[in-house]
């Protein structure tokens, strides 16, 4: 069962990332990439490692997406390119 | 087309000698057998009565791997600095500004702050027993701090006292450190009491629980004033395009 659950957490985790690469709004590209982290604390959680986990998900996903999302508030929501 | 115009020589060179790199570190991390790695853990394990706190990892973290938190907390420093230097430039002449704020997300902010700063202290504290610490802990109340700026941009931050309580724990740290190499001949000496039969108490690990409540004191001050310039930057230059 929890096989079943890492192997479902890692194919999610690929969905995502490929996800956020070819996202053309960077906002959306942003939130994907968080559900990267949130996978990877889901992973660490099963992998026993709570401490990584707790690490994982105050900076990993919710500071480093913040201050993100705060530079993306006065740049362009385009991907230019 | 010609490949010679996309990319210059030195960018293929460059890219050529990576992959070789990697091949190369892959070849070596291949023929190590997992069996080797198993001897380290084991031994912080054992060795973990010593310091006496129910957590092994903050034993790691905190005690036989210290001066590594030493330099972290040195690096979050610098890094701290530098946004300062860097965004306290755009902030003098932008007072007049007053921005309108939302009554309830202001209000449901204020009641969300005190819930979570009581979960970072909870995380701080209990640092020694179960997952978590200071780093976690002060990223947690900085998380506290981003909602609370959010929903008021109007709010300010009382730096004296952030910069006196991130002051004051780096300098005990780096005490503790030292009071450490006088009384017991090595850098971060466990020199208060810690009785192996007291594990799991609230008081116990001796110096482990006081390392990492001046950790998080000094990540959550540092933390705060970051989350503070980033969002209060762009608020500003928001402002003065319009």
């Amino acid at each position: 069962m929890i096989g079943l659950i890492i192997l479902f957490t890692f194919l999610a985790m690929i969905a995502v990332a490929i996800g956020a690469i070819i996202s053309k709004d960077i906002t959306q590209s942003v939130m994907l990439f968080m559900g990267v982290g949130l996978g990877s604390v889901v992973l660490f959680f099963l992998f026993q490692a709570p401490d990584v986990a707790l690490t994982e998900a105050v900076i990993g996903t919710g500071l480093s997406t913040a201050v993100f999302l705060l530079g993306i508030r006065h740049t362009s929501q385009e991907e230019v390119g | 087309m010609n490949l010679k115009k996309v990319l210059p020589l030195k960018d293929i060179v460059f890219s050529l000698l990576s992959s070789a790199l990697l091949l190369t570190l892959t070849g070596i991390l291949l023929q190590v057998k997992p069996d080797k790695f198993k001897s380290v853990g084991e031994i912080f394990l054992k060795l973990n009565i010593q310091t006496a706190t129910a957590n092994a990892v903050t034993s790691v973290v905190a005690f036989f791997r210290g001066i590594d938190t030493v330099g972290e907390v040195t690096v979050l420093f610098l890094a701290t600095s530098g946004v300062v230097l860097m965004l306290s430039e755009t902030q003098r002449d932008s007072e007049k500004n007053i921005a309108q704020e939302s009554f309830i997300l202001s209000i449901g902010s204020r009641l969300l702050l005190s819930v979570i700063v009581l979960f970072g202290v909870y995380i701080i504290i209990h640092g020694h027993l179960s997952p978590g610490g200071g780093f976690q802990g002060g990223v947690v109340i900085a998380t506290a701090f981003l909602l609370l700026f959010l929903a008021n941009p109007n709010l300010k931050l009382r730096h004296n006292i952030l910069t006196l309580g991130e002051s004051l724990s780096g300098v005990t740290y780096i005490l503790v450190v030292l009071v450490g190499l006088f009384k017991m001949n090595i850098l971060l000496g466990n020199f208060l009491p810690h009785p192996t039969n007291e594990i799991g108490e609230l008081v116990s690990g001796g110096i482990v629980p006081v390392i990492y409540i001046l950790v998080g004191i000094k990540v959550g001050s540092e933390m705060s004033v970051i989350v503070e310039y980033f969002s209060k930057e762009d608020y500003h230059k928001e402002v003065r395009d319009v």
